[in-house]
């Protein structure tokens, strides 16, 4: 009996998930891995960093998310000048002529909120950087002599990697905060790249995600739902040790015999992925096992996360970092491809 | 009386004198004399032939006249043919007699027998003696004639059978045996040091079938079989292989297109043994480990 519930819990939410993809497909095209992996951290609880460039659709997709998730949605645009006080409070003249303070976008929803967009985050300093690191970690934040919690809060961040001036480099401690790093490109299908410029459909980004049934997911929900799918998924043994084989291939890719073209990659790797990298790795690989109907843990569902959640949390020499969105795709690519499942048995 | 004693004197010595002249003219003078060459081994029914040259003033009918009578037997040896032959003409003519005979001793061991000693009287003062010559008779077996019959031996080796017919058919049947057995070593074989064994799945199936030898296969055994087969398909593929890449080896090995269904299978397999401790019957599964391996490697060997 019991069994039955948790199963029709779990196929319940399933159904839910999906929907949520097959709504946010219908406005946005071109973009249905990115859309799954999107729906994989939500169910992951993991926090999304965006990257593409100019026009491709990040923020049209991350609000036609939001309205599915349902709950509070706040953005705030990245800029040279942005200081950590203006994401706590803002200050404005009243109606009576006075200066009031009013709350910013990081509390203005209080615990409703479910998403917060952080439009082009590589523009704000480090010091804006430093207040969301703690925002993301411990999901609070103490202002105006209380502590505000944000329990449901996913940040959604994105970051135009084409314009270089002005912009801060995202530090690693910072970038190992977010769940995934999904790129958004243009999409290479010639139909769909003619639908984006012809269909008028396109043209209002508001009328395009209001069309997205809101509220599927309940986001108050979510939190305790994602515990029980954690502790519901479960990982054989060989699983495990495939797991820290990858984990150490990150670190020491050499003693796997990964080998890349232009590269010594010996001296390539300066740090490899975190075990906060490689919890979320876990994390997010059963949320896609369940996705798949799934009650264990397989290869495929490590595979379909691995690049998006560890590639960003590569730390490269210097030497490597001005390629190291190449670099680590490369990488991550040939720890899959060499890492068998696996190395040996036991 | 004085008188006629010198007569009788004389007419002595003239008579003697006579005597003696005649004896000189009648001298018979022996040339040769050959034996038979071989003296040992001489069996019944053996021929054994001697012959006399000698000169002599008697005329060839007086001698074979004197010659002995065929059928004369001693110590069963019989004369079975006798010959003369003239040789020579002049004031003693030269002749050669031959004498032939036979054995028919049928004495069950070895003894010694001879052809017998003979005198051949031409005159009264012509005379031929023979010595006996002795030999070895052999039986022909060691017991008696009815053994012999039991243990006959052919004593002409027998005739050469012309197999230049056959040899064509020869040489075609041992070439199709060789490439049978080369094909079924081809096929079949497992040892290290063939050139072919070096086959990914050649290796794997040599382990399943060790793996395979017990009856209740652990859990450990058929993770290492099914660990044996994705290294070799590792290996043939150049990567990692997962499922959802089968599509991508097929194209890239079309050899084993055949086997697409059961490699399929065989990665649910693999999931759920591996990633969800599942395992029904591990003997079972084993069993298909080890046939999908011997097809694997059949498809890799091209056979």
């Amino acid at each position: 009996m019991k069994t039955a519930k948790i199963d029709n819990q779990l196929s319940d939410w399933r159904d839910k998930a999906l929907k949520l993809e097959s709504e946010v497909k219908k406005v946005i095209i071109g973009q249905d891995k990115a859309i799954k992996l999107m729906n994989i951290a939500i169910f992951a609880r993991g926090h999304v960093l965006l990257e593409g460039g100019v026009g491709v659709g990040k923020t049209t997709l991350l609000q036609a998310i939001t309205r599915g998730i349902g709950g509070a949605y706040e953005r705030i645009e990245g800029t040279v000048d942005l200081m950590p006080n203006d994401l706590i409070y803002h200050t404005f003249l009243g109606s009576d002529g006075r200066p009031q303070i009013d709350e910013g976008p990081l509390l203005r929803a209080g615990e409703n909120l479910s998403v917060f967009f952080f439009n082009e985050i590589n523009r704000a300093r480090p010091q804006v950087h430093a207040l969301m690191l703690r925002v993301m970690a411990e999901r609070n934040v103490s202002a105006f002599r209380k502590e505000y919690r944000l329990p449901h809060m996913l940040v959604f961040a994105d970051r135009n990697q084409v314009e270089k001036n002005e912009t801060f480099e995202i530090p690693s401690a910072a970038r190992d905060r977010f769940m995934m790093e999904i790129p958004i490109e243009i999409p290479d299908d010639r139909e769909i790249r003619k639908s984006l410029i012809f269909n008028t459909r396109f043209q209002h980004t508001e009328k395009l995600t209001q069309q997205v049934e809101s509220d599927i997911l309940h986001f108050d929900q979510l939190n305790d739902f994602s515990d029980y799918l954690q502790n519901h998924i479960q990982a054989s043994d060989v699983m495990e040790d495939y797991a820290l084989d990858l984990w150490e291939a990150t670190q020491d890719p050499v003693k796997y015999g990964i080998k890349l073209d232009t590269v010594d990659v010996s001296k390539l790797i300066q740090a490899g992925a975190s075990p906060r990298g490689m919890g979320m790795l876990l994390k997010a690989a059963r949320v896609h096992a369940w996705m798949m109907q799934r009650e264990n843990l397989y290869p495929e569902d490590i595979h379909a996360v691995f690049h998006e959640i560890i590639s960003h949390r590569l730390a490269f020499n210097s030497m490597y970092e001005s390629r190291r969105t190449a670099l680590a795709r490369e990488l991550s690519g040939h720890i899959l491809s060499q890492v068998t499942v696996p190395s040996k048995a036991k | 009386m004085m008188n006629i004693l010198p007569k009788l004197l004389l007419l002595i010595a003239l008579f003697f004198q006579s005597a003696l002249v005649s004896a000189d003219n009648n001298e018979i003078t022996l040339l040769n004399l050959t034996n038979p060459q071989r003296s040992t081994g001489i069996q019944i029914g053996d021929v054994l032939k001697r012959s006399l040259t000698f000169e002599t003033a008697t005329p060839q009918q007086t001698i074979t006249k004197a010659l002995p009578a065929k059928g004369m037997r001693n110590d069963e040896v019989e004369l079975i043919a006798t010959n003369i032959e003239l040789l020579k003409e002049g004031s003693k003519n030269q002749y050669k007699i031959e004498l032939v005979y036979q054995v028919f001793n049928n004495a069950t061991r070895t003894k010694v027998m001879a052809l017998p000693a003979q005198t051949i009287n031409i005159t009264s003062n012509e005379k031929l003696s023979l010595p006996a010559w002795r030999f070895w008779f052999s039986p022909l077996v060691e017991t008696s004639i009815f053994n012999a019959k039991a243990n006959v031996q052919p004593q002409v080796k027998p005739p050469f059978i012309d197999n230049n017919q056959y040899a064509i058919g020869l040489k075609v049947f041992a070439g199709m045996l060789i490439l049978s057995i080369l094909g079924l070593i081809y096929v079949n074989a497992d040892a290290k040091w063939l050139p072919f064994y070096k086959g990914n799945f050649s290796y794997a199936h040599k382990e399943i079938k060790q793996l395979s030898q017990s009856k209740l296969p652990d859990a450990n055994s058929l993770k290492k079989a099914i660990f044996c087969l994705h290294m070799s398909f590792n290996k043939t593929y150049g990567n990692n292989l997962f499922a959802n890449h089968l599509d991508d080896f097929i194209s890239q090995h079309p050899r084993f297109k055949p086997l697409n269904n059961e490699i399929i299978e065989f990665f649910k397999l693999s999931n759920q043994t591996l990633f969800t401790n599942q395992i029904d019957n591990g003997h079972e599964l084993m069993l298909k480990l080890l046939s999908l391996s011997k097809s694997l490697r059949n498809c890799e060997r091209g056979v």
